[in-house]
């Protein structure tokens, strides 16, 4: 078990190498080069030549490599030209209000999805089937900017029932120890705080959401449809058990297995939607930090989210594979 | 009265759009305490799906069942599912072909064993982990301590077959159906589960069906023989007499396919039934092996044949045929003497 874990973060290394590699090479392959980035267009060539030493742009290519690669190793990567602060401290400021919403709108996905499918598949055929799949289709082509503004416009505008933006009231006051904003509301005893925050995070949760779910809700349908066809789900029938315990334990625990892989890939999906939920709902969290910098030509930060998210990518797909040897003793590692 | 009595059974499966097909034709046995029976027929013949309709286990839709089943008196056909689920690995058990794939892969052998205990025998979760212990002993597995803990694929064919058995076996059923329970094993461990089974079945005095394709097994472990063919039952006779006396044409085919090792003549190595199960005629129009049968004539195709007896009615032998085989000048020297 250490061994596989050690194996899978040593893995890390290469990736991060190659990652790390093309993040260097894209920034000096930026029009006139980073310098010329920075400055923009009408930039005088004594400035850029100024900014090019200052940051150690006119040394040879091999040694600004290596300088960077330094550095990111000790999670140093410059400054954010927006703030002036270390991207680190912007991104670990940030990251808390992500995963909250990253994980909300798993919740989401993982309760809805997985009953939907399990439900069409066993009404298949019918009309309950037929909505699951269609309406999954569309979660998938739905465009999440698109989805979150119609979201936006009908709950918020129209209805007025939730917030339009932000992770919290202005005018509330609450401490923030964690930066999870609803489990601060808890810590602090503040409850009113965690509701208030809940209602933030409805919207963008629920945009974000629409991919996995309906991904979530295709995999197990087509899942319980295999199992369910299984020689030993007709072995339990043979045993005269009972329909929930078919259910419980030769149905669903083997139509998750492939479930359960989805659902950690997902969250890959789940961190790059943020970009664009979070811009659309002003949610403070990297996403939305990361499209300010994509605008801002904020290269640091833009460098430093992507290694990160390239970091918790590999350490999700991680644990997905040792929680699939949990679940499923045939892969567990002897 | 037997423990299980089949009358007139039939199956068949209906797809919107096309055409109804019947796998299982009035078909009727009966399997007495201690009894083994066996179904022998090719794929396709309807032996399988006669078993699950036993069961009670084909699935409710697009699938009609007609004639009765009858376990101890009583009527199985008529019951809801709540009521049969009480029966299933209660009164009547089954093992499958393929032990691959027949055990759930991610729960326990123990558990597997365990779960129709509690459900069946009104164990506790104790009671029934000290039973399942005893039951793998009983199947002949050894370390069943160990066992219980281990999944499936940690397994031997064979083993796992053996575990099956196990849990049919458990809650001691009145009925044990085997649906060709060695066709996926090695031939050593065929005769291994054999032995078993028949132990088994001597031991606790129950019935059996034992749905084959292969004539060996029948020979060494049934009574009583039922040959089936595209769904319906064509000759019927006890073991020994059906081995002696093939009389249907099918029967005479397949006892002839049997390679012998004292067979000395090149030319006859191997005998086969010419065409497939494919080539058949429906039963209403005629005889469904006469595109197939070296005997037939013009009238096996003037509707369903009918059945000849062609035993007594203490030791009947009927067959399904016009023109059985011993009954005319034969193709066969050795049945001519009849």
């Amino acid at each position: 078990m250490l061994r596989f874990i050690v194996r899978r973060l040593l893995l890390l290394v290469p990736i991060l190498l190659g990652l790390s590699v093309l993040l260097f090479a894209w920034v000096r392959a930026l029009p006139g080069g980073p310098a010329q980035a920075l400055l923009g267009e009408r930039a005088t060539p004594e400035a850029v030549a100024a900014i090019e030493s200052q940051l150690g742009l006119d040394r040879p290519l091999w040694e600004q490599y290596l300088q960077f690669l330094g550095r990111a190793v000790r999670l140093d990567f410059g400054a954010s030209l927006q703030t002036g602060q270390p991207v680190i401290d912007e991104m670990v400021r940030r990251f808390p209000a992500t995963i909250e919403l990253a994980l909300a709108a798993l919740l989401i996905a993982v309760a809805v999805g997985i009953p939907l499918g399990y439900l069409a598949a066993r009404r298949y055929g019918t009309w309950i089937d037929s909505l699951a799949v269609t309406g999954s289709l569309l979660g998938v082509t739905i465009p999440i900017f698109f989805l979150a503004y119609l979201l936006k416009y009908a709950f918020s505008v129209e209805l007025g029932w939730l917030p339009t933006a932000g992770r919290a009231d202005p005018r509330a006051r609450a401490e923030h120890p964690t930066g999870f904003y609803v489990l601060d509301g808890i810590v602090t005893g503040n409850l009113g705080a965690s509701w208030d925050a809940i209602q933030h995070l409805i919207l963008p949760a629920l945009a974000l959401a629409s991919i996995p779910l309906a991904v979530i809700v295709r995999i197990t349908r087509a899942s319980v449809l295999n199992v369910v066809n299984e020689d030993y789900v007709r072995t339990a029938e043979a045993k005269g058990l009972l329909p929930g315990t078919i259910t419980r334990r030769h149905v669903l625990k083997n139509a998750m297995l492939p479930v359960t892989t989805v659902i950690g890939l997902q969250l890959g999906v789940l961190l790059a939607g943020a970009v664009l939920t979070e811009t659309v709902f002003a949610f403070a969290g990297v996403g939305k930090f990361m499209a300010d910098a994509i605008v801002q030509r904020d290269f640091p930060t833009i460098q430093g989210f992507i290694l990160v998210i390239a970091v918790v990518y590999v350490v999700i797909n991680m644990i997905v594979d040792l929680t699939y040897g949990l679940l499923d003793p045939r892969v567990r590692v002897s | 009265m037997s423990l299980l009595e089949v009358r007139d059974l039939s199956v068949t499966f209906t797809r919107s759009g096309q055409e109804p097909v019947r796998a299982v034709d009035g078909v009727s046995f009966d399997v007495a305490a201690g009894q083994s029976v066996g179904i022998v027929g090719e794929s396709g013949s309807g032996k399988s799906v006669t078993s699950l309709a036993v069961m009670g286990l084909l699935p409710s839709r697009g699938v009609q069942v007609g004639g009765t089943v009858t376990l101890d008196g009583n009527e199985l056909t008529d019951m809801d599912q709540r009521a049969l689920r009480d029966i299933r690995g209660r009164d009547v058990a089954m093992i499958f072909q393929d032990p691959m794939t027949s055990l759930n892969p991610v729960v326990t052998n123990g558990r597997q064993l365990v779960e129709v205990l509690t459900r069946h025998a009104g164990l506790s979760k104790g009671e029934a982990k000290a039973e399942a212990e005893q039951l793998l002993r009983r199947v002949g597995i050894p370390d069943p301590v160990r066992r219980l803990g281990e999944y499936p694929h940690q397994l031997s064919g064979g083993m796992r077959q053996r575990v099956m058995i196990a849990i049919a076996i458990a809650c001691r059923p009145k009925l044990l159906i085997a649906d060709e329970p060695t066709t996926a094993l090695d031939v050593t461990i065929q005769a291994q589960i054999l032995d078993l089974l028949r132990t088994l079945v001597a031991e606790s005095g129950c019935g059996m069906i034992m749905i084959t394709h292969d004539l060996g097994v029948v020979a060494g472990l049934c009574d009583d023989v039922h040959v089936m063919y595209s769904g319906r039952i064509v000759e019927s006779a006890g073991t020994k007499d059906l081995f002696a006396r093939p009389s249907h044409p099918y029967t005479d085919g397949l006892l002839q396919s049997i390679p012998r090792i004292d067979d000395d003549d090149p030319a006859d190595l191997l005998h086969t039934i010419p065409g497939s199960a494919r080539d058949t005629v429906a039963w209403d129009r005629g005889c469904a092996f006469q595109p197939r049968c070296a005997r037939a004539v013009a009238e096996c195709l003037s509707g369903p044949p009918a059945v000849t007896e062609l035993g007594t009615p203490i030791v009947p032998h009927p067959v399904r045929c016009l023109r059985p085989v011993g009954q005319d000048v034969s193709l066969h020297e050795g049945n001519v003497a009849r």
